[in-house]
């Protein structure tokens, strides 16, 4: 049997490791007991609905907010008490665009970005501006959202941090903007050495970058692994079954989400495929269909289970 | 040579790079000694991670499909596509004619009948034509 | 993955990127604006002379929270235009964290917190380059005004002054600025802080009363922490008020006094708010 769909990753060098982060405003609870593990390299998407807890758990580790309770490691340094050493790590794409600085030129701000970074690379920046197609003199102002977001990219990319931490990176940007950013960022991936953690509720757009999942659920992790083993221990399947049928009770367990209608189910299931399949036919029911799930239909799959 | 993929797909992507690969070099798109892509250029070109495209190339390597070269990049291998390739490719798409079927509730022999007569249609249409 | 370390920014660049942020546009690149702070600057002098002119003082113990020195010198024409200018000085104090801090919007807030600098490093470097650029531009009203009287003819009484008393003039502002600060820079962390100065300057304020008024350098140490409070209770003082009054027919410095007013109002209005944004 393989190992369960909410995995520590331990043994891996982890860029990113949080354990039994919690956080409250108010009465309203963000985070209850968060064990993130990004592992080194990994481009890691982590993806839940809005207001599941993705945007604090990112500020925790910047330090922007401070945890109730629970610890967080970025790159073995402590976000709170190495605070300046772990931002310097990081390029941080924030949720918000407004900085509050409209009349400033592009120009003045990543000159002012820059003296905060001495890893900056100034070609690097004006190539990637050129690429976006915004000028040094634009002011912030007169920017829209979109051309906002990639500056803001830029600034995160430009001095390559070993860290990047995109909130919503896509959010706002029209469909070619949007898949003009993902190949920039591919494009630093392979320039760079990064590990990415990456914040979204529409994973199909990053469907092709992601190469671990971590499944955001009420401030809790519900699901965390690498996309191969995601592919190898994840299915649904379609099969129909006969009258007065009743499931292997090692097939129940491994099911995560169960749609039954008449003679006809569709499940989503966990565990070895080969092994799984086997108890399905000798249970008598006749399997149609058994397809491995994308990390859009995972993430559904995962957020609609049902507690444990 | 175009490469595209599916990211809906739930095939995992660097099966349907190799895959794209292997086609281009069976149609003749990709020929022998040419260069593939760079891993960063593929990799910005598709919006996949670059660690996809170098698991792709990797694999293509130790199949023999393609061959790598210190610092010059990834090259098509020099034999030919053979009967061998052609054969992957077909039982590649009869595995997934085969599941669709499956899921559509229709047996293995349905289809092969079914696949039969519309090959045999198809051979007639273009006879027909040929006379015409 | 090979392990990079990014290394940290040096605080000296830190300063130095805060001070630029300070002179940026509309500092840095509008002509338009050196403009106006220069006519400010030539119709404080302007009114400050007329001013003199108009009207006299009766100063007593109270006002010397007034106005740093001016009780001590007598309102002349020159030393009356400086009196201006510090109030214009203070005005510009008061609106400053406001520059320096934004306003303290979220997304500034954010983003200068994502900083690789450690919280209070960064905190205290960008008030002292605000503090810094701050007493730069008050160096800059009170040379416009020396330079305005003593073309005017009033220069005599300004070369007497003594260095405590220019001193004082950068330092009520400054302080005005920093005791401000307190404000926008509150924050999940600054109540704390807040709350210590506060109780700081009031401990000192009680002390400094208690302690000799008549010794020169009690007085100077009070002007230097009641700056603008003191102008405030000698707006209350009955005899100074009388001298103050706006009597009608207006005084002959008045257009010019109102017209700076309004300058610096809308020069304030200008730097320190967020500005339009396009949607």
């Amino acid at each position: 049997m393989m190992d369960g769909f909410l995995q520590s990753l331990e043994g891996s060098p982890l860029a990113v490791r949080t354990t039994g982060l919690s956080k409250s405003f108010g009465a309203k609870k963000a985070l209850r007991g968060l064990d993130l593990a990004v592992p080194e390299g990994s481009v890691y998407v982590l993806v839940g609905p809005n207001g599941a807890g993705k945007t604090t758990s990112l500020r925790i580790l910047l330090d922007l907010v401070k945890a109730d309770s629970g610890t967080s490691e970025v790159l073995g340094g402590a976000t709170g008490s190495e605070g300046a050493w772990v931002r310097a790590q990081i390029g941080y794409v924030p949720d918000i665009h407004d900085f509050g600085y409209p009349e400033l030129a592009v120009g003045s701000f990543l000159r002012h970005h820059r003296s905060y970074f001495p890893a900056w690379d100034e070609t690097y920046a004006l190539r990637l501006l050129s690429e976006f197609d915004i000028s040094t003199e634009d002011t912030f102002g007169t920017l829209s959202k979109g051309q906002a977001r990639r500056v803001q990219l830029v600034q995160a990319m430009a001095h390559r941090p070993p860290l990047l931490l995109l909130d919503e990176p896509t959010d706002g940007l029209d469909p070619l903007a949007r898949d003009h950013l993902l190949g920039l960022l591919a494009d630093h991936l392979a320039g760079t050495p990064t590990t990415v953690l990456l914040s979204t509720h529409l994973v199909h757009e990053v469907e092709g970058l992601g190469d671990h999942l971590g499944v955001l659920r009420g401030g809790r992790l519900v699901a965390q692994l690498p996309r191969t083993t995601l592919h190898l221990g994840l299915h649904h399947l379609r099969a129909t079954i006969p009258e007065g049928w009743q499931s292997p009770p090692r097939l129940l367990e491994a099911a995560i989400v169960c749609q039954t209608q008449k003679r006809d189910i569709s499940w989503t299931v966990w565990g070895d495929s080969e092994e799984l399949q086997a108890q399905l036919s000798a249970s008598g029911a006749d399997l149609r269909h058994w397809e491995a799930l994308n990390l859009e239909a995972a993430t559904r799959a995962f957020l609609s289970m049902k507690e444990r | 040579m175009i490469i595209t993929i599916q990211p809906a797909d739930p095939r995992p992507i660097y099966l349907q790079i190799m895959d794209e690969v292997r086609r281009a070099l069976v149609v003749g798109t990709l020929l022998p000694e040419d260069a593939l892509p760079s891993v960063r250029q593929l990799a910005a070109e598709l919006r996949v991670n670059p660690n996809t495209v170098q698991q792709a190339y990797r694999e293509l390597e130790r199949e023999g499909v393609v061959t790598k070269r210190r610092g010059l990049g990834t090259f098509a291998a020099s034999i030919q596509m053979g009967e061998k390739e052609r054969q992957m490719m077909a039982r590649e798409l009869a595995q997934r004619m085969l599941r669709e079927a499956y899921r559509q509730g229709l047996s293995a022999q349905e289809l092969l009948a079914a696949l039969e007569a519309v090959a045999s249609d198809r051979r007639e249409d273009s006879s027909e034509e040929d006379e015409a | 993955m090979e392990q990079r370390s990014n290394p940290a920014p040096k605080l000296s660049d830190v300063f130095r990127a805060q001070v630029g942020l300070l002179m940026e546009k509309p500092w840095g690149k509008s002509s338009f604006f050196y403009g106006i702070i220069l006519l400010q600057g030539v119709l404080s002098a302007s009114a400050g002379v007329f001013i003199g002119f108009s009207i006299e003082f009766e100063a007593g113990e109270d006002a010397i929270y007034s106005m740093p020195q001016v009780t001590d010198l007598g309102l002349e024409p020159g030393p009356a235009a400086i009196f201006v200018t510090f109030l214009l000085m203070v005005v510009w104090a008061t609106a400053w964290p406001g520059r320096v801090w934004r306003g303290g919007t979220a997304g500034s807030t954010d983003y200068f917190e994502s900083l690789p600098v450690s919280w209070s490093a960064h905190q205290l470097v960008r008030l002292s380059a605000g503090g810094l650029v701050l007493s730069a531009l008050c160096l800059l009203l009170l040379t416009v005004t020396t330079v305005t009287a003593a073309l005017f003819g009033h220069g005599a009484p300004l070369a007497e002054f003594p260095l405590s008393a220019w001193l004082c003039y950068l330092t009520g502002p400054l302080l005005t600025y920093l005791f401000l600060s307190a404000f926008p820079m509150r924050g999940r962390r600054v109540w704390s802080y807040l709350g210590i100065a506060i109780g700081l300057s009031i401990l000192s304020w009680s002390l400094l009363n208690f302690a000799g008024v008549g010794d020169p350098v009690n007085r100077i140490a009070r002007q230097l922490l009641v700056g603008e409070v003191g102008f405030i209770t000698a707006l209350a003082d009955p005899i100074l008020r009388t001298n103050l009054a706006f009597s009608w027919p207006a005084r002959p410095w008045m257009p010019a006094l109102l017209l700076w007013s309004a300058l610096a109002a809308a020069t304030v209005a200008w730097t320190s708010t967020r500005g339009r944004r396009q949607t």
